[in-house]
């Protein structure tokens, strides 16, 4: 079935199984054409190629005018493009457009300092708020009656963030994600559950069956591919862990135990400094280690740890760091 | 004729007595009691080093000029004494009339030493048994700073938290207090310092491990407790506003470092440490009386001022280096003050009267975390520098071993300099993902790595408090985790990781002699005198935890490779 309708999307009538994505070559978090950091929209439009058994290729083009670029998607030079909010308002006057089912909600996001700043509207009452102008969020500001400060660009927004010009920042949260992932003291709270706007893809209406196909590889993909993206990109919270394999209890608490109590020597990864082993390496027996761990090695920097940290709380940290040697993607 | 044939011999005597500013005990002299008189005017005092920082101005000046900068190359080792420890030898040595007293400490045990000051002739040694529970981080860095003397008292406090005293003629326990529960995490590395008859302590551990530093003062002769001054306020007393909730219970503040007096004001000067955890969230608000400089009435213990440096402090920049007493003059008025480096990276002068914040200048330049305001001298951060619970580690300097860490800084009068041992370096710090308080455990919550971006990490530069900027510097590879002594010789001595001390021109830093210690310099350095001579006592040994400090950056493995072992070398002139 995927196949049938891939064939009808592709120029070359179904020799190349091929989904052609519209995107702009130069819109962080949305998408880049820097294959290191391609934005979260390429990463899902990949996603959903893959899940279709798909080759995904790119034609970039700017974003910044809408009609520009579904010009693209009605003319047959691509087959989707991301990030348009699925309402009503929205679709009604376009005829010849249809979109998929949500792969991400946005939100209404406060940005501000990880200390003692802003978490809720209530937060905002005495602050200078920045907005980005002509934004959802510079909406939500204005109506709300906040002292609001405007800029032209996301990035002129946060600058004034940073350089303490402006208390918070509201914005979206694709772009309030991508700062805070990015720029460490700082926090992102959505707000306003109200404003949410779920956002989807982009066919023509005419490929009924390739809509079909997105809903279902989102659908399929939501369980955890998406969060991991979007976890990456900021847009939502970060998982500290891939939510399909997370770590036991037992090690949860062993890594606390282990980066609190352990890791200024023998560093966050196990893996030893000059001045402490490389535990990864470790050769001895569970036994050994708690032995160890235990006595201490007399001479050296490494003390007893008896009466501290128990056995079995010991014989979990030795498990943990087996884990790290073999899953190091999962510290 | 017998009579007659002794009259010039009486008459030698005599003489040869009035030369001696301090007879050496090998020849028969008595212990002269270390009175409150004689501890105030210290300073006078100039064959003797009496106390921690030799006087309470916290000046570590020696008056002493035989050794000068006309002699220095003469200067030849004269004995040395080992103190069986490996590990951690951060102690400052003080000299009574020929009587030095140091101490050695490892996990298992506090050993104080007296020894002939001119000999190193070991005269007794005092070993206290530690228990083998104690908290984590006495076990990470069991050290200990040094004795206070009085009376005929040697007074020293533990690593189970105890303050002990022994008879300074034969190490017999006199007297012992037990200061707090050591299972807390509490323990005691600072050189107690004795005030009108009182012993004071600032306790070390919360900083690390949780529970609320202090301060508190004992009666010198009975070892009873006179009065304790939390460094947190507990829930309703004035500042407890700044802690959320219970976060004060477990809140840090650690006051570990022996701290300064002035009798004209009868206020003790300490600084206090930062908050804990280390993870700023974990306890919103300002944390007083953390990062702060304050001021206590010697005789009740009650706050006069506080100033506090930073608010709500993130890095583990503790404000706990002493608070030097000078007169200084800024624009010709003289200006009552205390005059304080610190790991922030600014030297600030406060008016030690009423705590009023007079002016901050930094001293080194691998300085992003922000700085005082300079009104209310109140740090000011600058944004995105604290990391977030898993999230990845954030680069500021200073590191968290600061612009000048708790290695005293040195005031020579005649120069008008404060001679600061300082650190350019930074940090990759960040925060684990989650922490829990555990009783014992380590509650910092931090990951750290330091590195230079420098050639030359330490650099002692000479601060002229008057004019209040740095005059003169003096580069070392690695960072300045070592000591540093002044004289009325002109010399500033300076010891470094690489095992080596030098000696400097106080005037301009021009470097005038060294020698090779073998272990890394990271005790104290004093002077003395006995029969007429001056000493110069380096303390060696190095500080285990710098491997840790020093373990990733390549251009400080030199200072890595040396062993840690723990001695005292004494200097003299050739003769």
């Amino acid at each position: 079935m995927v196949a049938i309708v891939l064939i009808a999307t592709t120029s070359s009538a179904g020799e190349v199984r091929r989904l052609r994505l519209c995107a702009d070559p130069s819109n962080l978090p949305f998408s880049s054409r820097d294959a290191r950091e391609p934005g979260f929209e390429v990463e899902i439009a990949r996603a959903i190629a893959a899940a279709l058994d798909a080759e995904l290729t790119v034609h970039w083009v700017p974003t910044a005018r809408e009609i520009i670029v579904l010009r693209q998607l009605y003319e047959g030079r691509c087959d989707l493009v991301m990030g348009f909010p699925i309402t009503p308002g929205f679709v009604d006057d376009k005829p010849r457009l249809s979109l998929s089912a949500p792969y991400y909600v946005m939100r209404q996001v406060v940005v501000s300092s990880s200390v003692g700043g802003a978490r809720s509207p209530e937060d905002l009452r005495a602050r200078i708020v920045g907005v980005q102008a002509m934004t959802l969020s510079d909406q939500l500001v204005h109506e709300r009656g906040f002292n609001r400060k405007v800029y032209v660009t996301p990035d002129a927004t946060f600058d004034a963030l940073v350089k303490g010009e402006v208390d918070a920042v509201v914005m979206e949260s694709p772009l309030a994600g991508w700062f805070v992932t990015r720029n460490a003291g700082f926090v992102a709270t959505a707000i306003d559950p109200a404003r949410d706007l779920e956002i989807g893809a982009a066919v023509r209406k005419a490929d009924g069956e390739l809509r079909e196909s997105v809903d279902r590889a989102i659908r399929h993909l939501a369980a955890g591919t998406l969060p991991g993206i979007l976890g990456r990109y900021g847009v939502i919270p970060a998982q500290a862990s891939p939510p399909a394999a997370p770590l036991s209890a037992e090690l949860r608490a062993a890594r606390s135990t282990f980066l609190t109590q352990c890791s200024q020597c023998h560093g966050t990864d196990a893996k030893g400094t000059a001045a402490a082993s490389n535990l990864q390496a470790f050769k001895g027996s569970e036994a050994d280690f708690v032995r160890t761990v235990q006595n201490g090695r007399p001479g050296t920097g490494m003390t007893p740890w008896k009466g501290l940290i128990s056995e079995d709380d010991i014989r979990a940290i030795a498990r943990y760091i087996k884990q790290l040697a073999t899953d190091p993607a999962r510290p | 004729m017998v009579r007659t044939a002794s009259r010039p011999l009486v008459a030698l005597l005599v003489l040869s007595s009035l030369l001696l500013a301090s007879p050496s005990p090998g020849r028969g002299a008595e212990w002269r009691d270390v009175s409150d008189a004689r501890l105030v005017n210290a300073e006078r005092d100039a064959g003797n080093w009496l106390m921690y920082n030799r006087t309470y101005a916290g000046w570590r000046y020696s008056p002493l000029e035989q050794i000068s900068t006309a002699n220095i190359k003469k200067l030849v080792p004269k004995w040395i004494f080992a103190g069986g420890t490996i590990g951690d030898q951060q102690m400052t040595p003080v000299v009574n009339d020929g009587v030095m007293f140091t101490t050695s400490t490892a996990l298992a045990f506090n050993r104080v030493h007296a020894m002939n000051a001119a000999t190193g002739e070991l005269l007794w040694k005092h070993d206290r048994r530690i228990p083998d529970d104690v908290g984590a981080l006495v076990r990470l860095i069991p050290h200990n700073r040094g004795v206070a003397l009085y009376k005929d008292k040697v007074i020293f406090g533990t690593l189970d938290a105890h303050l002990v005293a022994l008879d300074a003629k034969t190490g017999k326990p006199a007297w012992e207090t037990k200061i707090a529960d050591y299972a807390e995490g509490y323990f005691v590395s600072q050189a107690p310092l004795v005030i009108k008859g009182k012993v004071v302590v600032g306790i070390a551990g919360p900083g690390e491990m949780g529970p609320r530093g202090f301060v508190e003062a004992f009666d010198a002769d009975s070892g009873k407790s006179q009065w304790r001054w939390y460094s947190i306020p507990s829930a309703g007393e004035p500042g407890s506003e700044t802690w959320a909730a219970d976060t004060w219970k477990i809140g840090g503040g650690a006051v570990w470092h022996t701290g300064t007096y002035d009798p004209a004001t009868n206020l003790l000067y300490v600084g206090t440490g930062n908050p804990a955890p280390w993870i700023a969230d974990m306890r919103k608000g300002d944390n007083l009386y953390t990062m702060s400089a304050v001021a206590l009435d010697v005789d009740t213990g009650k706050m006069k001022w506080f100033h506090q440096y930073l608010a709500n402090e993130p890095w583990d920049y503790d404000t706990v280096a002493e608070h030097h007493v000078i007169d200084v003059v800024r624009n010709g008025q003289t200006q009552k003050a205390v005059v304080t480096a610190n790991k922030l990276g600014y030297v600030y002068t406060l008016d030690r009267i009423t705590g009023r914040f007079l002016s901050a200048v930094p001293f080194i330049k691998s300085l992003t975390w922000g700085g005082p305001d300079p009104v209310t001298g109140k740090g000011v951060e600058k944004p995105g520098l604290r990391p977030t619970m898993g999230g990845p580690p954030v680069e500021v300097c200073p590191s968290l071993l600061g612009g000048t860490g708790w290695q005293p800084k040195v005031y020579n009068p005649k120069t008008g300099f404060l001679y600061i041992p300082s650190n350019e370096f930074c940090m990759k710090y960040g925060y684990v993902p989650d922490l829990t308080y555990k009783k014992g455990q380590l509650f910092t919550g931090n990951t750290t790595e330091h590195f230079s971006k420098t050639e030359h990490a330490g650099v002692l530069r000479a601060f002229d408090v008057n004019q209040n900027k740095v005059l003169w510097e003096w580069n070392n590879r690695t960072p300045l985790i070592s000591h540093t002594l002044t004289t009325a010789g002109d010399l500033v001595f300076q010891g470094t990781a690489e095992g080596k001390v030098v000696a400097l021109n106080a005037k301009d830093g021009q470097e005038l002699w060294s020698f090779n210690l073998g272990t890394p310099q990271s005790g104290g350095i004093i002077s003395y005198a006995v029969d007429g001579k001056q000493y110069i006592a380096v303390v060696a040994g190095g500080t285990v935890r710098s491997q840790v400090w020093f373990g990733k950056e390549p251009k400080w493995a030199d200072a890595r490779k040396l062993n840690f072992s723990d001695v005292v070398v004494v200097f003299g002139l050739s003769e």
